[in-house]
């Protein structure tokens, strides 16, 4: 089996004199039996974020089923496999994730990942099932889980690193929350929305992707159900630092009012502005949310951005006054000279049509068109410096 | 737009000193750096039903107004700015004193909230309306006010 073969099998190495020459004791099924176990809990957590208030499938949870697919001699070297249930492979390729956070975090200083739909009970049976893995072990013996795919580095579980690993799952310090404090399992908002970062990461076998934010927040992001945005993807994939600005929509995640994650992407473009003074408002226009003015605001759209660039470059060119551009409820972009003396105006609409306007001082009505004609949009301000 | 056509509800009031000032608030994302104030500053915002706030000056200092503003707002005021009574009624509208109105459950009002009545206009009414509105207060320039102090700060 070569590495390409083997992208979507997870990994986990056993190590000792036990397992020597690829032999797979009996009582260690019980290891494969526990991840099982809590990517199964995983799963159920990942399905009720989806499906508030319903029941869960009665064949979910065995659809979240581990094979082995093969033992490497050696020591014993295992490659799981998922039987694949398509119904229910997205949250299975979750729960795996999310399941493997737990066990990296468990057995390094991170702070262990919280699963919101789990109640408290549950949360400390999927704790449990997490401290479980490695209780076969005994001193020499190891088990090196390979959580980012067959070649990422490994977590090493051994007699010694599970006493701590144990003790951060157990969760001793909730034995101080009074009960009316303990979270209480949450529900995320979902809606169609955009944002605009860097493309850092590209798994195309998962198909999912991390957007890095101007902030520096990094956000995870799925589209299965439209692979054809791999190529879209492959054009902007780089690192923060020189990768280029990229909007990404569809079906955005928020736990309790934060951004979580892109359950569903179906538009990928590369956003790009020139690097004068206007391209860079315009780049900090394109990363406002929906009710950025704390209202009901909508997103700047993509058209109306890119009209205004071409706009502004029109107002450069005519060396004109430097006109003030700001972004509207409509999700357009506002062009417009305005002081004490009068107001002059381009408001461009979402869907990139223009409306000009303008007034003097001490008039009653204003001057106003509309046109979806670029060219007349620039004359209008060209006219600005006559 | 000369015709005032004046329909309040239950519990607004016209103010009527046309000297009065009305406050406004300036928001970040309409305020440039280099101080240029979008048009759109003065009228109404996505989900105030075409009744954009303003305070008082009989009922609160400006200051008073921007310190309630940064407490209570969803973004900090960048700076105050204001027109009279008298400008606005000259612009073919009017502005409303709505303290005595019913609160919803849970709402907060500020204090000396009134607003200027863009109900009922068309799209180009508002456009015209606020073009106006921001060329008088434009003329009268910014209201000194300070930025609210950060916790801890004890100088600006």
């Amino acid at each position: 089996m070569t590495d390409e073969q083997r992208h979507d099998l997870k990994r986990v190495r056993l190590k000792g004199a036990r397992f020597d020459g690829g032999r797979l004791p009996i009582d260690s099924l019980v290891e494969l039996q526990n991840y099982q176990a809590v990517v199964r809990i995983a799963a159920v957590a990942e399905w009720r974020l989806e499906h508030p208030g319903e029941e869960v499938p009665s064949d979910f949870k065995s659809s979240v089923s581990l094979a082995i697919e093969s033992i490497d001699d050696g020591s014993a070297d295992v490659f799981l496999a998922f039987e694949q249930h398509q119904v229910y492979v997205h949250y299975q390729a979750e729960a795996q994730d999310v399941a493997d956070a737990v066990i990296v975090a468990a057995y390094s200083d991170a702070e262990i990942p919280i699963l919101p739909a789990l109640s408290a009970s549950e949360d400390t049976e999927f704790r449990e099932a997490v401290a479980q893995f490695g209780e076969t072990l005994r001193p020499e013996q190891s088990i090196e889980f390979y959580p980012g795919g067959v070649g990422s580095v490994p977590v090493t579980i051994t007699v010694e690193t599970r006493v701590n690993a144990v003790d951060r799952l157990s969760r001793i310090e909730d034995f101080l929350v009074p009960p009316d404090q303990v979270p209480q399992p949450t529900e995320l908002d979902k809606e169609e929305q955009s944002l605009v970062g860097r493309i850092t990461a590209l798994d195309a076998e998962k198909k999912k992707f991390t957007l890095v934010l101007s902030d520096g927040e990094e956000l995870h992001g799925r589209y299965p159900k439209h692979p054809g945005l791999l190529d879209d993807f492959r054009k902007v994939l780089n690192s923060a630092a020189e990768g280029p600005l990229t909007r990404v929509t569809g079906a955005l995640q928020m736990k309790n009012g934060i951004l979580y994650r892109f359950w569903e992407t179906s538009r990928v473009e590369q956003v790009h502005f020139d690097e004068t003074a206007w391209g860079a408002r315009l780049s900090k226009m394109a990363t406002l949310m929906s009710r950025w003015d704390g209202a009901a605001a909508a997103q700047i759209s993509s058209e109306s951005l890119e009209k205004a660039q071409m706009i502004l470059r029109a107002v450069d060119r005519a060396e004109i006054a430097s006109p003030g551009v700001f972004p509207t409820e409509d999700g357009g972009v506002l062009i417009e000279w305005a002081d004490a003396t009068g107001v002059r105006s381009i408001e461009i609409l979402e869907g990139g049509n223009f409306e000009t306007f303008s007034m003097k001082f001490g008039e009653q009505e204003g001057a106003h068109s509309s046109t979806h004609d670029l060219s007349v949009a620039i004359r209008f301000v060209e006219a600005e410096k006559a | 737009m000369t015709d005032i056509d004046v329909e309040l509800l239950e519990g607004e009031q016209l103010m009527s000193d046309s000297d009065e000032l009305a406050y406004r608030q300036v928001a970040p994302h309409m305020l440039e750096d280099d101080g240029k104030i979008a048009t759109t500053a003065f009228g109404p915002n996505s989900s105030d039903n075409n009744k954009p706030s303003f305070s008082r000056q009989r009922e609160v200092s400006p200051q008073a107004a921007r310190d309630w503003h940064d407490e209570y707002a969803n973004s900090p005021s960048r700076g105050v700015w204001a027109v009279s009574v008298g400008e606005v009624v000259a612009s073919g509208r009017y502005v409303v004193d709505d303290s005595k109105c019913a609160l919803d459950p849970g709402a907060l009002r500020a204090p000396g909230h009134c607003f200027v009545d863009f109900r009922g206009l068309s799209k180009l009414q508002r456009k015209e309306l606020r073009a106006m509105l921001h060329m008088h207060a434009m003329r009268r320039g910014e209201i000194p006010t300070e930025a609210a102090k950060e916790d801890g700060q004890l100088f600006s």
